[in-house]
């Protein structure tokens, strides 16, 4: 069987699959949005004075980190609704299922690499802040967390791409993300290699970008060049402030 | 300008700019200050030296709050702090806490100038956040201060790409830019190579000339001599001996203060 790449072209450049990759990429942006939201409280928890928050919180982890991805998406999905006629309402729809389950699931990973980032910015900046009546909240926003975020962000890109390849699972939720699409092309004409070179592209082409943004980003962060010099997130050289 | 001493001295009536009474502190059970009093009139240059444990840096970090007294009473400008060692955090409030400690600039060891900011971010920062200026007129004040310490074309790099001295001269920019009413330096030539002391201790000179009110933690005993209108001399939490540099460093009336002394000028 020879690859033909008429359908290959027509399935890459079709709206379906385009529609599938962009449910694919705003599943994992919002899933990975929200995870962060949620980890940033519980990193800063797993530090708080009181023990039985500690444990609490450690316990999140272990059991979302134990359980797989799987697993949550077919409970959020199909036991959830179970639980309360709210949730058999027509609001509560695949992606939504998807975006629920991916979140928890995340947020007990993403805890860790904030937990460590917050810790490593050094105390002297911080306590300089406070030397200067910066309120806490000043000392978090302006010192700690752009600090903190040029260390988590490696990491966090890592733990993007993990997750844009998970809402591929989605699929067994009858989620139209990229997965799903693939699979039902291939079932009604069983040409795999096409189908499957599509999906491969359309991840490439995201995890690609992605890693472009990521170098950028980093290079926004790199404090040892002279802002000037610097180039702004298009490529082109910024102008001098002064 | 005229010659030494070149901090003035000032009458003694007037309110002094800072005022600690009967301060204590301890860490856990370890004791650190055990009640010590001093005064800095308005143009003082106030030296704490001592040998390391005597409580010099925890006094300057206590003044500033940074670390809060158990007890005992601390005077800004005329504003009194009783600490009350029955209260959680004294009894002082949160924000009289910090507006004391936005009116007072502080140089650390180790600069801690910070490292995602450009010196000129560094330096407009509390003005612009903690006193809410306009930022023009931050940024006016600041390219100043930074002309004043001698690296104005430093205000677009950040703190990684200059010089240990020329951090530490940011770090006094950053510290004048919220106009305080006195200066806190912790020894702030301890972290320099030895090539790079003198351009710093040149920046705190000429802010003592222009009548800028210090207290200085220092290990520079010669410098603390000539730019000092008073030395404090701490031994083991308590003010040892106190007097104007030349009765401290040539006449110390003190076995513990005559030891230092001859220990630190290797005589």
């Amino acid at each position: 069987m020879t690859f033909n790449f008429d359908v290959f072209w027509a399935a890459l450049t079709s709206w379906v699959f385009f529609e599938a990759a962009l449910i694919s990429l705003a599943l994992a942006l919002l899933s990975h949005a929200s995870a962060i939201a949620i980890s940033m409280p519980l990193a800063l928890g797993l530090d708080s004075r009181r023990k039985a928050v500690r444990i609490a919180i450690r316990l999140y982890v272990g059991v979302f980190r134990a359980i797989p991805t799987l697993l949550w998406l077919l409970f959020f999905w199909n036991a959830l609704p179970q639980f309360s006629p709210v949730f058999r309402e027509n609001w509560y729809t695949p992606f939504i299922a998807a975006w629920i389950a991916l979140t928890v699931n995340e947020a007990a990973y993403q805890v860790e690499i904030n937990r460590a980032a917050l810790n490593s910015v050094d105390k002297g900046q911080t306590s300089a802040a406070t030397a200067f009546g910066f309120t806490p909240w000043q000392v978090f926003r302006l010192v700690t967390l752009p600090q903190a975020a040029r260390v988590a962000l490696p990491p966090t890109v890592n733990e993007f791409i993990t997750l844009l390849k998970a809402t591929s699972l989605a699929s067994v939720i009858s989620l139209q993300e990229l997965m799903t699409v693939t699979n039902q092309a291939v079932a009604s004409s069983f040409q795999f290699q096409e189908y499957y070179a599509v999906a491969a592209l359309y991840y490439l082409i995201i995890v690609g970008l992605l890693t472009l943004i990521q170098s950028r980003a980093e290079h926004q962060f790199d404090w040892t060049v002279e802002r000037s010099a610097r180039r702004g997130w298009l490529g082109r050289a910024k102008e001098q402030s002064q | 300008m005229s010659t030494a001493p070149l901090a003035r001295a000032a009458a003694s009536t007037e309110t002094p700019r800072i005022a600690v009474q009967n301060l204590k502190k301890s860490f856990g059970r370890l004791p650190v200050l055990h009640g010590v009093s001093l005064s800095a009139p308005q143009g003082s240059v106030i030296s704490l030296v001592g040998s390391s444990g005597s409580g010099k840096s925890t006094l300057l970090r206590c003044i500033n709050l940074l670390e809060v007294p158990d007890s005992g009473d601390i005077q800004i400008d005329g504003e009194t702090l009783h600490f009350d060692p029955a209260k959680p955090s004294g009894g002082v409030q949160p924000r009289q806490i910090r507006r004391i400690r936005s009116s007072l600039g502080m140089v650390f060891q180790s600069f801690n100038l910070w490292s995602h900011m450009t010196i000129l971010e560094n330096v407009i920062a509390a003005p612009v956040h903690v006193l809410g200026q306009p930022r023009s007129q931050a940024v006016e004040r600041a390219h100043d201060l930074l002309k004043r310490v001698g690296i104005a074309e430093k205000h677009d790099f950040f703190p990684a790409q200059l010089s240990g001295g020329q951090q530490q001269r940011a770090a006094i920019a950053r510290a004048m830019a919220i106009e305080p009413k006195a200066l806190l330096l912790d020894e702030p030539t301890s972290a320099l190579d030895p090539e790079l002391v003198a351009e710093v201790l040149q920046v705190i000179k000429d802010l003592a000339v222009a009548g800028t009110t210090m207290i200085l933690v220092t290990h520079e005993m010669r410098f603390a001599r000539e730019v000092s209108s008073t030395v404090v001399f701490l031994h083991r939490g308590v003010v040892g001996e106190m007097g104007p540099p030349a009765q401290i460093f040539d006449d110390p009336q003190t076995e513990a203060c005559r030891r230092f002394v001859r220990s630190e000028f290797g005589a």
